[in-house]
């Protein structure tokens, strides 16, 4: 199923933050060759954190925003009643004005435009930022702040990493919504990273739900196994998700974590752990 | 009076946000409206035992739907999507990929036999409840639904209409992680936020992101260190941060298995969280809430 431009794509995601993606990204990252991990938390992304890279801009990535000149506009006011987001706000006998935090960049203004009074010019909403001379190479995407909308780097931040060719290990955004999408889409594969609290339990379902709609096989990795006694193999067998592996609380890997160094290299039930994980991805997955 | 709206956050998921938010709207039982915004990830209801009152269905915006019967295979539509969310099927018939479609309406505005038009469909739910501490507004997005932004603006909304309405002087919004839509959507225009971190290298760089947001929305905000014991290295990297800045620390809390059991139990961890809570929600008062 991979081919050179399609590499494929494990994506690592949870429902409810804080349960442990990154470290599951970093730790299978880090015990396997020829891997490309791929930061899709774009919003606050630290996955190079637990890899020890150090990151360089490779570009910005941009969308592109109406802008209108005010010598062609007749001011007839069609742009702004096809926006749907309410981006453009025709006050009396002024060109529209654009609000770009609500402009989701569709490009229906510039179509509809009578005169072609508007052009669309590119606008910054965030960066890629990579490492790739060394292993294990890291595509990273990154919002600016105050970006309302994250897919855009999203998309360009997996397309990136797809063009390296390599297996990919994406590292998710958190929640069940359209960021998430984004990142499970194109997914072979869905890691999701849990915890057996009823918070971790109910997000879950809700990741098990998204990972349904979307046809995608997927397994559960549990972290902090013995922190809360929810049972979660009965969403496992609904889901037709196995339990690939679990992990028990411990002090020294959430101090470890805390300094940027992943589980993988000082715990060896992760090593253990992570290295059936890629068992089953080999056997189910990769073959 | 217009009711005090206090938004906590945190950039990174998993530092306490809800288990934090539960104590305060604990700590404030009956002079406050709950509010929960992380609608695609809702937990604070699981410690709330909450009486539905009444369901409303979220539409959110409509979204294109091709009525094949009539496309003319022109594929018009698919290549001016900006969303990739048109494609044509093995018959080259158009049809719309559910849950990429951003309801722009370019589609429908372009297709030259109007095979093409725009309805709204469920994108999730939101409730009015009674909880033991008070009135409570809270959603589930359905998987993969879309502006998050908008359901959250919503959930505000009725908060201070009942505020007002049940004269509460105080909203507490448990809010969702990162720093985009749903989080610009819970701050813009809040009293104030309360950033909830952790001592580590991630909770820190996710923290200046949040502040940041914060400054640029002109939401004044004060911090919460969760876990503190976790890290001593970054406890006090977070604290010399917060000094350097001028931000408020309202306190710290340690890491306790007590605090997880009473989760597990679904029960609000507030003795857990003592005495630190009370502190902080007393540091709160002094400082911010006078």
């Amino acid at each position: 199923m991979s081919t050179e431009n399609n590499p494929v794509r494990i994506a690592v995601a949870s429902g409810k933050g804080g349960t442990g993606k990154s470290c599951v990204s970093s730790s299978l990252v880090l015990s396997r060759d020829s891997v490309t991990a791929v930061d899709a938390d774009v919003e606050e992304p630290n996955l190079s954190l637990l890899l020890d890279q150090t990151l360089h801009r490779q570009k910005d990535v941009t969308v592109l925003v109406p802008e209108i000149d005010p010598s062609v506009c007749t001011r007839c006011g069609k742009c702004s009643n096809y926006c749907l987001y309410g981006a453009l706000t025709q006050i009396g006998n002024n060109p529209p004005l654009l609000n770009k935090n609500l402009c989701h960049n569709c490009g229906v203004c510039s179509m509809v435009c009578p005169p072609n009074a508007i052009t669309e010019i590119p606008y910054r909403v965030g960066e890629i930022r990579s490492a790739l001379d060394k292993q294990p190479r890291i595509v990273e995407g990154r919002i600016d702040i105050g970006t309302v909308n994250s897919i855009p780097v999203i998309k360009e931040a997996l397309r990136e990493a797809s063009r390296l060719g390599d297996l990919m290990v994406i590292d998710c955004p958190p929640g069940t919504s359209c960021p998430v999408v984004a990142c499970m889409e194109d997914a072979d594969f869905v890691l999701l990273v849990t915890e057996p609290t009823p918070f971790g339990l109910s997000d879950l379902e809700m990741a098990l739900e998204l990972a349904t709609m979307l046809k995608k096989d997927c397994g559960i990795i549990v972290n902090r196994s013995d922190l809360a006694g929810e049972d979660l193999h009965g969403l496992s067998e609904r889901y037709n998700a196995p339990i690939l592996a679990s992990f028990p609380f411990s002090r020294n890997i959430a101090e470890a974590y805390a300094q940027g160094i992943s589980p993988i290299k000082v715990d060896k039930l992760w090593e253990k752990g992570i290295g059936s994980v890629w068992e089953f991805l080999e056997r189910e997955v990769l073959s | 009076m217009k009711p005090r709206e206090i938004v906590i956050v945190s950039g990174k998921g998993g530092t306490g946000k809800t288990t934090i938010s539960s104590s305060l709207c604990k700590i404030t039982a009956g002079n406050s409206v709950i509010c929960d915004t992380d609608v695609d990830a809702p937990d604070l209801w699981i410690l709330m035992e909450p009486e539905i009152q009444e369901t409303r269905s979220f539409k959110g915006m409509a979204q294109a739907e091709v009525q094949q019967a009539r496309c003319v295979e022109c594929g018009l539509c698919r290549d001016f999507c900006r969303f990739d969310a048109i494609l044509m099927d093995d018959r080259n018939k158009a049809f719309v990929k559910p849950s990429t479609c951003e309801g722009c309406g370019g589609c429908a505005f372009l297709c030259p036999v109007q095979a093409i038009r725009m309805v709204e469909i469920e994108q999730g739910q939101y409730y009015f409840s009674n909880t033991a501490l008070g009135p409570f507004w809270h959603a589930r997005l359905n998987p993969g639904g879309e502006n998050t932004g908008l359901l959250v603006h919503l959930l505000r909304q009725e908060a201070r209409n009942t505020a007002q309405k049940e004269n509460k002087g105080l909203i507490i919004v448990d809010g969702p992680p990162g720093v985009a839509c749903p989080t610009i959507s819970s701050l813009t225009g809040a009293d104030h936020a309360i950033i909830v971190t952790e001592p580590s290298v991630s909770g820190q760089h996710d923290l200046m992101r949040l502040a940041e947001l914060c400054n640029q929305l002109g939401v004044p905000f004060s911090i919460i260190i969760n876990k503190f014991d976790l890290s001593p290295g970054y406890y006090s990297r977070i604290v010399q941060e917060c000094l350097d800045r001028s931000w408020v620390l309202l306190g710290a809390i340690p890491f306790r298995k007590e605090v997880v059991d009473s989760i597990a139990k679904k029960k609000i961890p507030l003795d857990e969280l003592n005495p630190e809570i009370e502190q902080i929600w007393g540091q709160f008062k002094t400082r911010i809430h006078k």
